[in-house]
C-alpha cells in the first residue's frame, strides 16, 4: 500500500497552533495549500465543506484522532495531510477525548485519471488501520519533523 | 447470564460502510449497555469503535454480521439492523 506518498511533508504539521477545531480546519487548509497539494482557489470551498462535515457530525473518531474528509468538486486528485496537535483540541469526538491526530483527506467529487473512488475507501481502510495502531499513535506524537511524520506513515505501510 | 444475540444485514447506502455509517453505529451502540462485535468478510472488530469498524470497508451489497451481548443485546442488533435497512439514511 503506497497510500503514504499522497502525504506530502510540507502539507503536513507536527505543530498544529489552532486552539479551536474550526480554526484547526482552516490552519489545516492552508497548510494544505502552502504544502502544494491544493490549489488555492480551492482553499475557501475545502474550509467550508470541512465545517459543514463537521456540522453534521464530528470526525472525531475516538483514540485521540480526527479524520476530517469530504468531496470537493474540481479536484482532480487527492490533497490529504496528517497533523499533530501536541496539546490537543477539543473536536466532540465520540470518546469525548481530545484530539492529538489529524487525517485531513479532500478527494475529487468525480472519479478520473488521478482519482479511482474504490481505492478511497481502501485509503480510509488504511488509515483507519495506522489510528487504531497504538504505536503509531504514540511515535507520531514524538516525532520532531514532517518528514519523520511521513516517514512514520511510510513505515507502518510495511506492516 | 447474558444473551447472545446474532444477525446478518446487508449493506444498502452506495457508499458501503464508510466514516459516517460508521459513527451512526458506534453511536447508537455506546447507548447500549450490551458488548457489540461486527464482522464481514471474515473480520471480526469492535462495534464500539468508529477506527475499528472503518477498517471493515464493507461495501454496498455486501454483508454484515452483528454480535451483541448482554441484557439488551436484542433491541441493540433490531436498532442496528433497522439502521443498516434505512441506508442509514444517506440519500446518495
Amino acid at each position: 500500500m503506497n497510500f503514504w506518498k499522497q502525504f506530502r511533508p510540507k502539507a503536513c504539521s507536527v505543530k498544529l497552533k489552532a486552539a479551536k477545531k474550526e480554526d484547526a480546519l482552516a490552519e489545516l487548509v492552508l497548510n494544505l495549500v502552502e504544502g502544494g497539494a491544493l490549489d488555492a482557489p480551492h482553499q475557501k470551498p475545502a474550509l467550508e465543506a470541512l465545517l459543514e462535515r463537521e456540522r453534521s457530525g464530528s470526525t472525531g473518531v475516538g483514540m485521540n484522532v480526527a479524520i476530517p474528509h469530504v468531496k470537493l468538486e474540481g479536484l482532480v486528485r487527492t490533497a490529504c495531510s496528517v497533523s499533530i496537535h501536541p496539546q490537543g483540541l477539543e473536536w466532540q469526538a465520540i470518546d469525548g477525548g481530545p484530539v492529538h491526530i489529524v487525517f485531513t483527506v479532500l478527494r475529487p467529487a468525480k472519479g478520473g485519471a488521478q482519482h479511482d473512488p474504490d481505492q478511497h475507501l481502501e485509503m480510509m481502510r488504511w488509515v483507519a488501520r495506522l489510528a487504531r495502531d497504538a504505536d503509531f499513535r504514540r511515535f507520531a506524537l514524538g516525532v520532531k519533523t514532517k518528514t519523520e511524520l511521513v516517514d512514520l506513515l511510510k513505515e507502518k505501510s510495511a506492516v | 447470564m447474558s444473551d447472545e444475540i446474532v444477525r446478518k444485514v446487508r449493506i444498502r447506502n452506495a457508499a458501503g460502510l464508510h466514516a459516517r455509517p460508521c459513527h451512526a453505529i458506534v453511536t447508537t451502540a455506546r447507548e447500549f449497555e450490551s458488548e457489540l462485535f461486527v464482522s464481514a468478510d471474515g473480520s471480526e472488530v469492535n462495534g464500539k469503535s468508529i477506527l475499528e469498524l472503518m477498517t471493515l470497508c464493507a461495501p454496498c451489497e455486501s454483508w454484515i454480521s452483528f454480535r451483541a451481548a448482554g441484557k439488551d443485546a436484542e433491541v441493540l442488533v433490531a436498532r442496528l439492523a433497522a439502521l443498516v435497512e434505512a441506508g442509514f439514511h444517506e440519500s446518495d
